[in-house]
Formats: structure tokens, sequence, C-alpha cells
């Protein structure tokens, strides 16, 4: 299944875009997103361990399942106010 | 009133928004743009935002706080884009019977905004040098409400 997967601040500086599209098995979770990330993005691993990620606008955790409509966000440590 | 927006904040406007005759207790809180933090200078920032889980986000946070507290209104209102020294990034405003209420509920309503809401603000310094303001890192626990 392909998940649109949106990146933020030093996530999308890293990457040099502010989406991407990843291809996962059926039946992924948030966990094997992250872990296919890092694969396809190395340079991302250390400030991936300091992000969570999002689904449809909801903090998730890493057994959360994914579907293919899902939006995904990876959110980098947050410095609002 | 929630709200994620370029324009510039007006406290009028925000304290008005929690106006009620059955509120004795009325408190805004606006955070500024700051000239020098730890002797670096700050000429302006910018901030960026997940716009639909901001705004999900700060609707959560005032649900959570309602139930806390005998609030009568609540606003938050943050902007994205250029903030400008001196001008305001962030307004929460709270209104209650009595204060200790609303002086205690506007604390953690900023708080957890700047725990959870995905927000980020680029520091520019004199010159022109940007730099990513350090965050922090948000903690997702299982069935948590905020």
């Amino acid at each position: 299944m392909k998940i649109r997967l949106l990146l933020f601040a030093l996530v999308r500086d890293s990457v040099g875009q502010s989406e991407v599209e990843l291809d996962l098995p059926e039946g992924s979770t948030v966990g094997n997103l992250r872990h296919r990330f890092v694969e396809l993005y190395p340079q991302t691993e250390v400030l991936l361990a300091g992000c969570a990620i999002s689904v449809n606008q909801k903090y998730a955790t890493d057994s959360t399942s994914l579907e293919e409509a899902h939006e995904v966000a990876i959110i980098p440590p947050v410095s609002g106010g | 009133m929630i709200k994620f927006a370029a324009e510039k904040i007006d406290p009028a406007e925000v304290l008005q928004s929690v106006g009620s005759h059955s509120a004795g207790a009325n408190v805004i809180f606006l955070g500024t743009t700051r000239q020098f933090t730890s002797g670096e200078e700050t000429v302006k920032l910018e901030y960026n935002g997940y716009e639909s889980m901001v705004i999900k986000e700060l609707e959560s946070i005032r649900t959570t706080a309602m139930s806390r507290w005998p609030i009568e209104k609540c606003t938050i209102v943050h902007r994205h884009g250029t903030v400008e020294l001196g001008e305001a990034s962030v307004a929460v405003a709270v209104s209650t019977a009595h204060r200790a209420d609303s002086f205690a509920a506007a604390e953690w309503i900023l708080e957890t905004l700047k725990q959870k809401a995905p927000i980020w603000k680029q520091d520019f310094g004199p010159g022109g040098k940007t730099k990513w303001v350090k965050g922090h890192p948000v903690q997702v626990k299982d069935d948590d409400p905020t």
C-alpha cells in the first residue's frame, strides 16, 4: 500500500521535500513506517528517534496500524508558543 | 475561539471573546517575540505548523481544560508566518467565576500547547542567520486525551 507522509521543520530540511510517498506491505504499523523511512533516508535516523508520528492528525504509537487512505506525518520536537 | 492564522493578534478582541456575565475573572496571556535569549539576538521569528492538526490539538487542549476547570469561555490563538519583535505569537484567554481557576487553566493550556501543538519556529538573527528553535519531543501515550 502507498502511504502519503508529510514532513515538517528539520525533517523536511533533511529530506529536501515536504512530503514523500512510502510503499509498505498491507498491515504495516507506524513502527514499520519508521523503519522503512530510515532505510530510505538514513540521514534522518538520529532525528527520527526524537520525532512523534501522527495518523489522521492524531498522535499515534508505534503499534498503530496503517491504511492506504491515512494521512501520516512526522512531527519533530515542537516549538510553538 | 480557536485560531491558527497569519494575522496579528488583537488582545482586545481575544479578551472580548471570553466575556461572560457569569465570570468574575478574565485572564489573558500573550507570548511575544523576545530580542535576546541567553545573550543571542533575535530579529524576528517565523512559525510553521501542520495546520489541520494544530486546530485539532488546540480544540482537544481546550476540551480537556474545560473538563478540569469550571471555565466559562476559552480562546487559544497562535500565529504562523513572521512575528516581529514585541509582537504576540500566541494568546490564551480564559474566563471563570473566580481567579484561581482562570490563572491555573491559562497556564496549563499554554504549557500543554508548547508540549503538543505541531508548530515549529525559526529564529532569525542579525545578518539573516537562521536556526530552528530547539523543541520539545512530543510524548505519546495510549489513550491520551490531548
